[in-house]
């Protein structure tokens, strides 16, 4: 009895997806160019149905979630007071009695519809400064833990003093906070998301779907092997830990960010990789050679160091130019950007730290192996100078992300191709422009062999699940030039954008084909 | 544990089943091999708050003489085309049939109605696998198209318009049941 009622149970378990709920119709409409803001939005749906989550998304990029109130069929959305002018989104996300999700996005301008679009710099620049503070922390702590027991390896080549332990240990505890609150944050950036929702999932879903949780993980694996391995009493050991440690922190810095994200990505992985190498190797060594200056080894182990540093940091200059030039493109495209600011500012730096070591090496090291009364107390001042502009350079590197490198500048009209292919159909699509913001859609379909395909009805529809953004439908209409065209439609953030063009090839044949195009940030 | 079971299994369709309201769907969920199927096909609403004017279904290739049920204030029409293979029934070979089943008449959307039809599952339907009937409800300004059917490697979850579809079970299985 019990098997047959469950076979039966078995049985009518699918009908459960049967219930979704529809939006039959909204006010404003899609697409709708209103001459004042409306004091509400609502939806109507086919069936009663509670809100779940209701986002704004205003034409600076500017994200709030307002209050929705469900009677019935019909969702009504309090839109705050003084909506600015330009194009806003609703993405809605309601459950029925089924309790399946659905949503949508609903598109509708104030006055006209935006010119341009938001650019990263303008969405949430709160979240966006926060994460590159905490990414600025996470960078100290990690070059701290890893640089010290590179320093103990490679150059002391001995246990390293119970201060500097301690200060690695602390270091190396500290990237696993900073680094879930780098999650979090950079979660609240992506969302356009304000502060007060740092405790809600919401972030911290697409935080961790990020790049940024690679690097994050790279970092505190990295920090640990160095904070579990220093103390080590064979040499050996301590050494495997170091290396590795160091590798993996290199990694972390590749992971993410705008730099390992330009093309060619197979020169600019490596050289972030190698950059970041380079300044642990570097920058973690200054704190253990101003201890070291007190003692008996200094001599010794300021050669050590030298010997090491000097093609590390040809190493370090020759990554960054490479860098520059992929990020850049062209001197001229950097003469006045935000980018090119921080980034003439960070050289003007370097070339600072440059110069101090340079007189390390050159003047002050032989001077003390001469034996020299002052040059210790003259190094000393030196290498606070270089801790000093260091923190300083890793501040600016940090604060890259709050501007966009020119290369998303001068290419903005460039449109984004994607071919999607299966046996039954075809399809080559286009936005225009090739970003974030307002863009049109324009495709055509072909049969699986490149023979014509005339479908009754397209329908093209976007979306970024990870982001929470619920999706965008649009109907393309057949152009005179024998494309289908839809839009403009506003994707509010750059990513991976999956899209669905779901083609009505007859009555009772739809096909529907899926791509991801990747909108540059 | 036994007992609680039991009565999850009886409740739990029965919330799940009143609330299947939205899709067009059939009130049959299993079929049986080589036997004559009654097909109900449910239809809850209109496009969006329009009147279904006429209800179409695509009789799939391994479902052979389909006959609609008489139906009252409806115009009945089928569609006759070639099948892809040919079929023995009663002695006699089919090469075609109803492959197309047209209602006209009108529903308001408020109200719900059932379209009844019988076929013949061949077993050109294999046992345990779904069968999806694409059906059409056409208003005066547009349609609903219950045409979706998942692919393999695709849950059904994830369409918007699912084909309505039924499972094709095997006679022994039938009589196992019981």
């Amino acid at each position: 009895m019990t098997r047959l009622l469950l076979a039966l149970l078995l049985a009518l378990l699918p009908l459960q997806a049967l219930a979704h709920a529809q939006l039959r119709a909204s006010d404003p409409a899609e697409g709708a160019v209103l001459a004042e803001a409306p004091a509400v939005a609502r939806l109507a749906f086919n069936e009663a149905v509670a809100p779940l989550i209701l986002r704004l998304i205003g034409p600076d990029g500017a994200a709030s979630d307002p209050q929705g109130r469900a009677e019935n069929a019909t969702l009504t959305v309090a839109l705050p007071a003084g909506l600015a002018r330009g194009t806003q989104l609703l993405s809605w996300r309601v459950v029925s009695d089924d309790g399946h999700p659905v949503g949508g996005t609903l598109t509708f301008h104030i006055g006209a519809p935006s010119a341009t679009p938001p650019t990263p710099a303008e969405l949430a620049a709160g979240a966006a400064r926060m994460a590159a503070a905490l990414r600025l922390a996470l960078t100290v702590a990690l070059v701290t833990a890893v640089g010290l027991g590179l320093f103990s390896a490679l150059v002391a080549r001995a246990p390293m003093p119970p201060a500097l332990l301690a200060i690695g240990r602390v270091a190396a505890a500290a990237t696993l906070p900073l680094g879930a609150c780098l999650i979090g944050v950079q979660g609240l950036d992506m969302l356009s998301l304000p502060v007060s929702a740092f405790l809600s999932a919401a972030p911290w879903t697409a935080g961790l779907a990020a790049p940024v949780a690679v690097t994050v993980a790279l970092s505190v694996l990295a920090a640990g092997l160095a904070g579990v391995g220093t103390p080590a009493g064979d040499g050996r050991l301590r050494s495997g830990f170091a290396l590795g440690a160091w590798a993996l922190a290199a990694l972390s810095f590749a992971a993410s960010g705008h730099a390992a994200a330009a093309a060619p990505r197979a020169l600019t992985v490596p050289a972030v990789a190698l950059h970041a190498a380079a300044l642990i190797f570097w920058m973690g060594a200054l704190l253990p050679l101003l201890l070291a200056l007190r003692g008996p080894q200094a001599g010794l182990l300021l050669r050590r160091f030298s010997s090491l540093a000097v093609p590390l940091v040809g190493l370090l200059v020759l990554s960054g130019a490479t860098l520059t030039w992929a990020q850049a493109g062209s001197l001229a495209a950097l003469a006045g950007s935000a980018y090119g600011l921080v980034l003439g500012a960070k050289l003007a730096l370097v070339a600072g730290l440059l110069a101090l070591a340079a007189r390390n090496r050159l003047l002050l090291t032989p001077a003390l192996a001469a034996g020299r009364a002052d040059a210790a107390p003259r190094l000393a001042r030196a290498i606070r100078a270089e801790i000093v502009l260091g923190l300083l350079v890793l501040a600016l590197a940090s604060s890259f992300r709050l501007t966009p490198p020119p290369r998303a500048l001068i290419e903005p009209a460039k449109p984004l191709y994607a071919h999607i292919h299966t046996a039954r159909a075809m399809a080559d699509i286009r936005l225009t422009p090739g970003r974030a913001g307002p863009v049109e859609v324009s495709l055509g379909p072909q049969t699986g062999d490149f023979d014509e395909l005339v479908p009754q009805e397209v329908e093209v529809v976007l979306t970024q699940p990870e982001t929470g953004i619920e999706p965008i439908r649009l109907t393309a209409l057949h152009g005179g030039d024998g494309l289908w065209h839809a839009g403009p439609v506003t994707l509010p953030v750059p990513g991976e954008w999956e899209v669905a063009l779901r083609l009505l090839i007859s009555d009772f044949e739809r096909v529907t084909l899926t791509g991801t195009l990747t909108l540059p940030d | 544990m036994k007992h609680v079971l039991a009565a999850a299994a009886v409740a739990l369709p029965l919330t799940i089943g009143s609330q299947a309201l939205a899709h067009a769907t059939f009130a049959e969920t299993e079929v049986v091999q080589g036997q004559t199927a009654r097909l109900t096909l449910r239809v809850p609403h209109g496009c969006g708050d329009e009147a279904t004017l006429r209800v179409r279904v695509q009789i799939p290739e391994g479902l052979i003489a389909a006959q609609p049920m008489v139906k009252p204030g409806w115009t009945l029409e089928t569609v006759k085309g070639p099948y892809e293979h040919s079929y023995e029934l009663w002695g006699k070979t089919l090469t075609e049939g109803v492959r197309e089943i047209i209602w006209s008449g009108e529903l308001p959307s408020e109200y719900y109605d059932e379209f009844v039809f019988r076929a013949r599952v061949t077993d050109r339907l294999p046992a345990g696998e779904m069968v999806y009937i694409p059906a059409i409800q056409e208003c005066a300004n547009g349609a609903e198209r219950w045409i979706e059917i998942s692919a393999a490697d695709q849950d059904s979850h994830d369409l918007k318009d699912p084909a309505p579809g039924f499972k094709v079970i095997a006679p022994g299985e039938a009589a196992h049941k019981h």
